[in-house]
């Protein structure tokens, strides 16, 4: 029974805690959006706007909830909550659940993926739902997109979990008790962090919403709270990654002087800050161009990142850094060769 | 003009030995040569005009209606890109046989110009690929630009309006599917790939869509992500401005122009301007002449500034829509200082301008346009260098040189093809003779050259408008000797300016009153667009709008 009790108590504590976050997230997007483009961004509710998405949320809950004609019912109905529910069942497999739930999962990273995966199914489902062509290719966009990006996602990780000899987070963290891997696994860092922009449907992989050109993709039909289920879950999602990445490269919760949580949180959001960064710099890249670098770059890179984890581990990490540094660049010059064309100018010729 | 009256004779001469020429005469002051000839024998001019004489361009195709209202006279305007001559071809239709053969086997962008004359005027066009009706309903009655046409009074039962509303849509009342999307709605029915055995899908891209640049619609057959036929469709925006026009004072016709190209009403206006000058021999004034210039130029940074803002919102940047607005606000207010309005200006006048520039606003423009290099710094930092920005828009969307003479594709969209066109450098007006304009040109025409030949467009006005205001001369803003009422003599006027988006003409027929008796605005994006077609064919979802945002079109311009 207490056992129970402690396990609903830790979901609670953990949901609102996710929660609050994600609110967070959402405020500092608006913000340093708005400071990055020369405006203030929300300014009047609250300290400097701080209270817009707790505006937000109550103005849709005050929306109707509209099915469209024509719509599957059920399935739109329920799709949200697909989308809805891994943001929040991933933190089950958190490092920090045993302290509370009394709970811990040998293969906490293995189980984020596999948890984490359901969120597309939630998203075709919702555009196949919506009865919408628009919801339609955006649905389709989100599944070819995220199927393709969790291979690299996945085995970018495999490097780091071979230095660290153990899928549970707490063990991998340990393990970076002396050097953050972000210095060991530098490609492994960038293949990831380009695979989860393209997981969480972010600039420049924004293609499932992609405003210019579906409208709003997938939740083009959805109004209210079934609206902001999504937000809520894309959202959540953007914390759960950062922090996901935090603990996988840079040193999760370590840090001198000041406690754990706020060194997780510090570099959570540092991460956070630059995901949005990225929202309002990138244009975004169309939908061949995001398969060939899935498929063609960013998979070899990350099949040729576990070889060379292997070399690093059998001989030093002075080797592994080095070559993660040097796979690194030929990475990133691959990807920058996609906008250029041989001899041309990148300017006009003016003639009088 | 270039063309010095002398240098007519010869051309009229050579015209004059044409086959099927009833008669040749100069038209109105211009002193551009008016062939008439007979419906029958208008392909074989025009075809011959192209291929021997080098008329290549087809820069106007409209009606009028006759002096005594019993039929039309379709107008065909080419232009000899040479020796920039231009010659018009008249054709009279009577009201018992409004027919003619259709011109678009010669120019394919002759079709929805077509289409246009048959819809206002309701001249029928034997051999067009798809005659239907292209600002107006399908369902509409009537032709609205003929005299006859009153407004409210369409002869139409309420029984054919009731059938017309009830069958409204994607079909026409008799339930077939309209011509000019046959073709369109048959590529859709063909299967996919057979491999996949996927479906074709009809997406109707618009009118309300984020980035439809207001109300164009785009019929798309998709197959999966790729388009396999494309057709826009437009009129959403009509609001008669031409019909508006025939119905109002010269002066008044101004105002109803600024509304034309919304983003650059300067250029509107002054190609309306500068044609009642030639028809009612007005002289501008030198100082009117500068200002004009300045204004224009200033006017094409803000119309660019739109531009740029949506070619990045197209392409899924966020940023650059905020940066080129808050510049273009500050140009805005200028605007504001000098003309009293931010948009719809209403500045400029027969025989100058409005106003004299308001104390210390030039010193505070010069400021401005001196440091204006910065911000285009700026713009380019954020998308040029931008590798995911040109990956998008490099290869995609070209436009070859036989489309743009096809199509008539005037302006940056042209020159980014490499095709060195510039009104402003060929045919000067206002004070482009006193001010050098040089001409930014590019060699593949993709979206990618539009977007840089337009960057060095901003750049390059920035440089004639401060020009312009520095060398600005003393003197009246407007010739005093302006009559009150302006009642042109009879005749005919045509002027073209060099707008943000292509060459902008403005066409006036004035039959000696105070009003025009025909006021046709030549749009530069309508040709733009319907090039489109073509252009989209092949290309994804993501780069429809893309390389919609590289066209640069603006709806109310197109629709008028």
């Amino acid at each position: 029974m207490m056992v129970m009790l402690r396990v609903l108590l830790g979901i609670v504590i953990m949901i609102v805690i996710v929660l609050l976050n994600t609110v967070l997230v959402m405020w500092i997007e608006r913000k340093l959006l708005g400071h990055i483009q020369s405006r203030l961004g929300p300014m009047r509710t609250g300290f400097h706007g701080l209270l817009q998405p707790i505006a937000d949320a109550i103005k849709l809950l005050g929306k109707e909830d509209l099915v469209p004609a024509g719509a599957d019912r059920i399935l739109f109905l329920i799709a949200p909550l697909i989308a809805f529910t891994p943001s929040m069942l991933v933190y089950s497999a958190m490092p920090w659940v045993s302290e509370f739930a009394g709970m811990s999962f040998d293969v906490g990273i293995f189980m984020i993926f596999a948890i984490s995966a359901m969120f597309p199914v939630g998203v075709l489902v919702a555009g196949w739902a919506s009865h919408n062509k628009y919801s339609l290719i955006g649905g389709f966009r989100s599944a070819a997109q995220q199927i393709s990006y969790e291979v690299p996602l996945i085995l970018a990780v495999m490097g780091v979990v071979m230095l660290a000899e153990s899928m549970k987070l707490s063990a991998i963290v340990e393990a970076q008790s002396n050097i953050w891997n972000i210095v060991t696994q530098p490609f492994a860092f960038v293949i990831f962090f380009i695979a989860m922009l393209a997981e969480l449907n972010r600039v420049p992989f924004d293609m499932p919403e992609a405003e210019s050109e579906l409208v709003a993709g997938f939740n083009t039909e959805y109004s209210s709270m079934r609206f902001a289920l999504f937000f809520l879950a894309e959202y959540a999602n953007v914390f759960t990654w950062s922090l996901i990445t935090v603990l996988l490269f840079f040193g999760g919760w370590a840090g001198p002087v000041l406690p754990g949580v706020v060194w997780l949180l510090a570099k959570t959001y540092a991460v956070v800050c630059l995901i949005i960064w990225m929202r309002a710099t990138f244009p975004r890249v169309r939908v061949d161009q995001l398969m060939d670098i899935g498929w063609k770059i960013l998979l070899p890179a990350s099949l040729l990142n576990v070889l060379l984890t292997a070399i690093g581990v059998v001989t030093n990490l002075v080797v592994l850094t080095v070559l993660g540094v040097v796979a690194t660049v030929v990475l990133i010059a691959l990807i920058a060769r996609l906008g250029t064309r041989a001899g041309d100018s990148l300017r006009a010729e003016v003639r009088p | 003009m270039m063309v010095a009256p002398a240098t007519i004779v010869p051309i009229a001469a050579s015209l004059a030995s044409l086959a099927g020429v009833i008669d040749v005469r100069p038209l109105g002051a211009g002193g551009i040569p008016r062939v008439s000839t007979s419906a029958a024998g208008v392909v074989e001019m025009l075809r011959t005009l192209r291929n021997d004489h080098g008329f290549a361009d087809l820069t106007l195709l409209t009606a009028e209606e006759t002096d005594s209202s019993d039929g039309v006279t379709l107008v065909y305007e080419l232009l000899r890109r040479a020796d920039h001559s231009r010659v018009v071809i008249g054709v009279d239709l009577l009201d018992s046989e409004l027919s003619a053969p259709s011109v678009s086997g010669i120019w394919a962008g002759a079709a929805p110009l077509e289409r246009e004359v048959y819809d206002l005027f309701g001249v029928d066009f034997t051999d067009h690929p798809g005659l239907s009706r292209i600002v107006l309903r399908d369902d509409f009655v009537g032709h609205p630009l003929r005299k006859s046409f009153v407004a409210g009074e369409t002869g139409v039962s309420a029984e054919q309006v009731a059938k017309a509303l009830e069958s409204h849509g994607d079909r026409l009342p008799g339930g077939e599917v309209p011509r000019a999307t046959a073709s369109l709605f048959a590529a859709a029915r063909k299967p996919g790939d057979p491999q996949l055995r996927s479906e074709r899908l009809i997406l109707n891209m618009g009118p309300q869509h984020p980035s439809m640049h207001g109300v164009l619609h785009l019929w798309l057959a998709l197959d999966g992500e790729q388009v396999v036929a494309a057709q826009p469709t437009h009129g959403y925006l009509h609001r008669c401005i031409e019909k508006l026009c025939e119905s109002r004072d010269h002066r008044a016709c101004t105002a109803l122009l600024d509304r034309c190209d919304y983003v650059s009403g300067f250029h509107t206006e002054l190609a309306h301007v500068l044609a009642i000058e030639e028809l009612a021999g007005i002289e501008s004034t030198p100082k009117a002449d500068h200002l004009r210039t300045a204004m224009s130029e200033l006017v094409r940074i803000t119309s660019h500034h739109t531009w740029y803002a949506a070619c990045g919102l197209d392409t899924g940047a966020l940023t650059p829509f905020l940066y080129a607005f808050i510049d273009r606000e500050l140009i805005l207010d200028f605007f504001e200082e000098v003309t009293g309005a931010r948009m719809m200006f209403n500045y400029f006048r027969p025989g100058g301008v409005k106003d004299d520039l308001p104390p210390g606003s030039a010193e505070r423009i010069i400021a401005y346009l001196k440091g204006f290099t910065r911000a285009v710094d700026e713009y380019e930092a954020l998308l040029t260098d931008n590798e995911i920005f040109r990956a998008r828009t490099r290869g995609v969307g070209i436009l070859s040189r036989q489309q743009i003479t096809d199509f008539g594709v005037t302006g940056p969209m042209a020159r980014a093809s490499g095709v060195d066109i510039d009104l402003r450098r060929d045919e000067p007006y206002a004070a482009y003779d006193r001010i050098p304009t040089r001409v930014a040109l590019a060699e593949v025409g993709d979206s990618f050259d539009r977007y840089v030949v337009r960057i060095a467009e901003m750049r390059e006005s920035a440089r004639i408008a401060l020009a312009a205001l520095e060398g600005l001369p003393e003197g009246p803003h407007l010739n005093p000797d302006v009559p009150r009422v302006i009642k042109p003599p009879r005749g005919t006027a045509f002027r073209w300016v060099e707008s943000p988006r292509g060459e902008l003409g403005v066409y006036v027929v004035s039959d000696g009153s105070s009003r025009p008796w025909r006021l046709k605005v030549r749009s530069p994006a309508f040709s733009n667009l319907h090039v489109c077609g073509q252009l989209l064919q092949g290309l994804r979802i993501g780069d429809v709008v893309a390389v919609l945002g590289s066209v640069d079109v603006v709806m109310g311009e197109i629709d008028r």
